[in-house]
């Protein structure tokens, strides 16, 4: 008896779960019908798709990299994106870590996501292996994304001569400065036009060792063994650092910008890259935590900067040499080949480039607009610290020699060369002349062989 | 005529023994063939490739293996690793067999100090390389702090490429010298007493103890822990990666690091598959070459 009754409430139960279940699918079905209205109009927008969002159904696929919070704020941007494009679902795929490991393993798979980032010096992988559907259309269909367009930066995204990958942002390369520090030294904080030898006056006055001077308790200054960091420095001497698909670091010119770097360490201004790594830190921590008066960096720092130094801090341009160059460190958007719904991935990515959609984007300082427009605006590059020292980057911005090592594909294996190499002079082991004669050397000799 | 034992399905016992044996290793049995043998043979197919992951594979013979010869950084790298297993693997053993002498005594609290020696086991590798980094730190860290009192110059252990494979080969024995330390206690406690009771009648002395009976007695764990050790020293790369990187230059390159370099950072999975290969017969080789010298007279 007791059976009997336990098998009619399990099918009673089963019947009920069915029966949801179904009614579940009748409302999802009727979400996904396509005839939604949009809470949001052409007519609260200065964005030219906003009409066309209307019109676009579908589902999409974005996938990004960067922390928690770039996470919420493409939420959001994709969230206020549904509002104009009701009957289009995005879907976040948001990668903390290993990014282009994963991107790369979705290709190999034939599964990349409609939309995805490609730092600007991958780009020419993804377009060789045809993975890339080109932007000159889009970017045809929708001309607000390149008006006002700071110079140069979409040759980044051009492979031979067609549009493979749209700049997102950039983030320009700064000297940050610790000002409680330039007081306590009685040292005057720089402007805008110093130069490199102001630069390394100023380091060396604000290094302070300890009472009996075993060790450095403040560094003037700090250098990254990194990309930006090389490419600023030997673009300030106007070198030609990557010509002809070959490496060129040997060159006068370059070695006089590397050479700056190398003599800050040398004479002790600068922590070695080397050592900041091996003590598990990184040298905007250094800064942070007031080891460091002068570091130069993009303006990714500045998230951390606002809520961690406690004390007075700015920045101004990087000090000029001959002449001056800005990096340029971006991810850039791509739409995939194999996407099914090309046009509403362009519809969406032409709102993310929309005033609107940067506002949503810029606020947090993390980068800044390419357009010329908005780099005037507070509500895109905002304070602290000075914006001046962005807005000027803005003229000098990209390099040749950046371009076309970017544009071999080979970036990452020439990227290590350069490290490991430098590394070497850095920590005293070589001269930094031999150390650039290595690099060209190997790098010309292993991966720009044709 | 003799007649079988068969069931109802027509198997005899044994068969039907058979058949219930094989379904139980069937499921590892297919893992084992997909997650391993399978990339194994791929992975030696694809050194013959020159392959970038996002086009089609071109066949190019053995030209990532003659590129391999030539290249530098993976001789370095090669070097680097065959000096780590030098470091590190006599270090690792001796400190584990040291430390699982010293537990094998009636003493207060043995258990307590198992679990006290086991502990860095059981810690994740990334905090632990972290705090040796901190460790290690050339101005604030305690160990060069320790070395001042003493009129020792401060060291950069992680910086200087004489102590880097050293600095890192310290951190690794002290994480991993619990887990092999187990492996010999466990053996030793297996030795019968009655051994050390007749040695004591006869006088022996507690080096002979250990020379002549402890040493032969234990031998085959010594060989598990010496051919796993020297195994695991070769595939060497979580400790490099977050401690070093590699650097400074390229001293701590190991071939594991310098293949994951190729593989993903570079995408010249070919190339990075010809490496897989090399270390692959290096490890069989000198996997063999202990198994006829060590494991000669001793059944594990």
């Amino acid at each position: 008896m007791k059976k009997k009754t336990l098998k009619k409430t399990l099918a009673f139960l089963m019947t009920a779960a069915m029966a949801l279940s179904v009614a579940g699918c009748g409302g999802s079905s009727e979400e996904d019908s396509g005839d939604q209205q949009p809470t949001k109009s052409a007519e609260d927008t200065n964005w030219e798709g906003a009409e066309k969002a209307a019109e676009l159904s579908g589902n999409l696929t974005y996938m990004h990299s960067g922390d928690d919070y770039e996470r919420e704020m493409y939420a959001n941007v994709f969230s206020t994106y549904e509002q104009y494009a009701p009957n289009v679902s995005v879907e976040q795929m948001y990668v903390p870590s290993d990014y282009d490991t994963k991107l790369q393993t979705l290709a190999a798979a034939d599964d990349l996501p409609d939309l995805f980032w490609v730092g600007e010096a991958g780009v020419k992988r993804y377009k060789d292996a045809g993975m890339l559907s080109e932007l000159d259309s889009v970017i045809e269909e929708y001309p607000q994304l390149t008006e006002d367009i700071i110079d140069g930066v979409l040759e980044f995204g051009n492979i031979d001569g067609q549009q493979a990958a749209f700049p997102k942002d950039w983030t320009s390369y700064v000297m940050y400065l610790n000002l409680d520090m330039f007081e306590e030294a009685g040292v005057d904080v720089p402007t805008n036009d110093w130069t490199v030898e102001d630069y390394k006056e100023i380091a060396a006055e604000l290094t302070q060792t300890s009472e009996d001077g075993s060790r450095t308790t403040v560094y003037g200054t700090a250098i990254n063994n990194y990309r930006a960091d090389w490419i600023n420095w030997m673009g300030n001497y106007g070198a030609d650092w990557f010509a002809d698909g070959k490496s060129n670091l040997s060159s006068p010119e370059a070695l006089e910008g590397l050479s700056v770097m190398y003599n800050l360490v040398q004479a002790g201004s600068a922590p070695s890259p080397g050592s900041v790594s091996a003590t598990g830190d990184s040298e905007d921590r250094l800064f942070i935590t007031g080891q460091v008066a002068m570091y130069p960096s993009g303006r990714w720092v500045i998230p951390s900067f606002r809520t961690e130094c406690d004390f007075e801090w700015d920045a101004v341009e990087m000090p000029q040499g001959t002449t001056r160059t800005c990096p340029f460190i971006c991810s850039m958007v791509c739409i995939a080949e194999t996407s099914e719904n090309k046009d509403a991935a362009a519809n969406l990515l032409s709102f993310q480039m929309s005033d609107e959609g940067l506002a949503l984007v810029m606020e947090s300082a993390l980068s800044l607009p390419v357009y010329t427009d908005l780099m005037e605006s507070e509500t895109y590059v905002n304070t602290p610290p000075s914006t001046d020292a962005f807005i000027n980057s803005a003229s000098y911005l990209g390099n040749e020699s950046q371009i076309e090592a970017c544009q071999t594909g080979k970036w990452s294996e020439y990227s290590d060369i350069i490290t490991a190499r430098l590394s070497d002079a850095f920590e005293g082991k070589t001269t930094i002349e031999e150390a650039a004669q290595l690099i060209d050397e190997q790098a010309n000799s292993t991966v720009f062989t044709e | 005529m003799k007649k079988t034992n068969t069931s109802r399905s027509g198997m005899t016992l044994k068969q039907k023994e058979a058949l219930t044996g094989f379904t139980f290793i069937l499921l590892p049995l297919i893992s084992l063939i997909i997650l391993m043998y399978y990339p194994i043979i791929r992975s030696f197919f694809i050194s013959f490739f020159d392959w970038n992951l996002l086009t089609d594979p071109t066949y190019i013979g053995v030209e990532n293996y003659k590129t391999l010869f030539a290249d530098e950084v993976f001789l370095t790298s090669l070097g680097n690793t065959f000096k780590w297993v030098i470091i590190y693997v006599p270090m690792s053993v001796v400190t584990s067999f040291l430390l699982a002498l010293l537990l094998d005594r009636k003493i207060k609290g043995a258990g307590f100090f198992r679990t006290f020696y086991y502990l860095p086991v059981v810690c994740p590798i990334v905090v632990v390389a972290l705090l040796w980094v901190w460790i290690y730190n050339t101005d604030y860290g305690i160990l060069n702090y320790l070395l001042g009192v003493v009129g020792i110059d401060p060291i950069g252990w992680l910086t200087d490429e004489k102590y880097s494979l050293i600095a890192i080969a310290i951190m690794s024995t002290w994480k991993w010298a619990g887990y092999n330390m187990l492996i010999f206690l466990s053996a030793l406690q297996g030795i019968d007493e009655s051994l050390y009771e007749a040695a004591a009648l006869d006088g022996i002395t507690p080096w002979q103890k250990l020379r002549y009976i402890k040493l032969p007695l234990i031998m085959p764990s010594i060989y598990f822990v010496m051919l796993t050790a020297v195994i695991d020293a070769f595939q060497m790369y979580t400790e490099i990666f977050i401690m070093t990187k590699g650097g400074p230059g390229y001293s701590t390159y190991t071939v594991s690091y310098y293949l994951w370099s190729n593989a993903f950072e570079y995408s010249k999975m070919g190339y990075a598959c010809a490496m897989a290969v090399i270390l692959f017969i290096i490890i069989m080789t000198i996997t063999l070459i202990q198994n006829k010298f060590l494991n000669r007279e001793y059944d594990t």
